[in-house]
């Protein structure tokens, strides 16, 4: 398992992390995601996050 | 903001797009399970007479096969078995046996395993010293091999049918794979029923209960439920005809959310309507199933894609 780390800049704040993803070229299909060790809907908007821990799991 | 689940008001897990929903682990499990066993009752993968040989890999997909497999049909009469295939791969091989190995233990499932070195007297990490790389990729030699020592464990163990844990992206890709190179006959073989044209009593029918279970949520559930399973490549692993599918998909299903529902049904759809007879009488030397000249084993040509392979290795078959 691949584990990124990400780390959310002021631009990001209110974004959906799906949003921020594509930002980053990373499709939302290939990752599950975790803040603060909780798996968390890509659906979910960033407020006052620092730090998004991408699992990558899926073969690409 | 937190998003809750749609269901109740736990701390959602994972936003199911095609259908907006945001669900929390309980209710995605539920709604997985549900999913799992409607493919299987909708397309009658398993009759109350089965003895299920379940392929397992070690990976995510066909662990949750077999976990599923397990809960469903251990206190009923139907029989199931693993079938563990070990190609000889250096450092990968010994990974994947423990996490079946450990799991079956642990979950009192009869394994039945065997590897390329004992069936065919070559392992997959010799191969790779060996085959000529203008042929084709060391995938097609392992992937034949697996599939030739997958049909003689379900016929020494005489299981009725074998489930793989093919899922929902793997079969969009392979429908649209068969689409671009005009194999209409490979193409509507496919199915949640793998679709032999003409069944022989040799071959095994293919089930496929996670036919219509996206990849991604495979491996949520496998996380959420602490199902283990092997999740690094194979050394080997290339698949560049296939990534470029795989990533033309995901990039489709993000933009147009339930794309690869929608694929599969169509494509379900068309099967059902569909004259296989017609396709295989016009390209009738390539349908028609017989027995190998060499090994004697149920192939669609004069001699099997392994004994072919093999040949090109210059080793006998065993």
């Amino acid at each position: 398992m691949r584990i990124k780390k990400i780390t959310i800049t002021k631009e990001d704040f209110n974004k959906t992390i799906k949003e921020i993803l594509i930002g980053l070229d990373i499709s939302p299909e290939i990752v599950l995601v975790k803040i603060n060790g909780t798996f968390t809907p890509i659906s979910e908007v960033i407020k006052k996050k620092t730090e998004l821990e991408i699992l990558h799991i899926i073969k690409f | 903001m937190v998003i809750k689940c749609n269901k109740c008001k736990n701390l959602a897990v994972i936003y199911l797009a095609y259908g907006k929903h945001n669900l929390c682990i309980h209710h995605f499990n539920d709604f997985f399970e549900k999913r799992f066993r409607k493919t299987i009752r909708m397309y009658n993968l398993v009759r109350s007479t089965d003895y299920l040989g379940i392929a397992t890999s070690g990976g995510k997909d066909s662990m949750v096969l077999l976990y599923l497999m397990n809960k469903i049909y251990k206190k009923s009469r139907i029989k199931m078995c693993a079938l563990f295939v070990d190609e000889g791969t250096p450092g990968y091989s010994n990974k994947t046996r423990e996490v079946v190995e450990t799991f079956c233990k642990k979950e009192k499932i009869k394994l039945v395993s065997s590897s390329h070195k004992k069936e065919f007297g070559i392992s997959t990490g010799e191969i790779a010293e060996k085959y000529n790389k203008k042929e084709g990729t060391l995938c097609t030699y392992c992937g034949v091999l697996r599939r030739d020592t997958l049909n003689r464990l379900a016929e020494k163990e005489k299981v009725t049918k074998v489930a793989t844990g093919h899922n929902l992206d793997d079969e969009t890709q392979t429908v649209l794979m068969n689409m671009f190179t005009n194999d209409a006959i490979r193409l509507f073989r496919t199915g949640p029923l793998a679709g032999i044209i003409d069944l022989g009593e040799d071959i095994r029918p293919r089930i496929k209960p996670l036919y219509l279970t996206p990849e991604k949520e495979i491996a949520a559930y496998a996380l959420y439920n602490n199902i283990p399973f092997h999740d690094c490549n194979c050394p080997f692993f290339s698949e560049a005809k296939r990534n470029i599918f795989r990533t033309f998909l995901n990039e489709t299903e993000v933009n147009y959310p339930g794309s690869k529902f929608s694929l599969i049904r169509s494509f379900l759809k068309i099967k059902d309507v569909i004259n296989i007879d017609k396709i295989t009488t016009n390209n009738h030397n390539k349908s028609k199933l017989r027995k190998c000249k060499i090994c004697n084993n149920v192939s669609s040509q004069d001699i099997c894609a392994s004994c072919r392979l093999l040949k090109e290795l210059k080793i006998d078959k065993l």
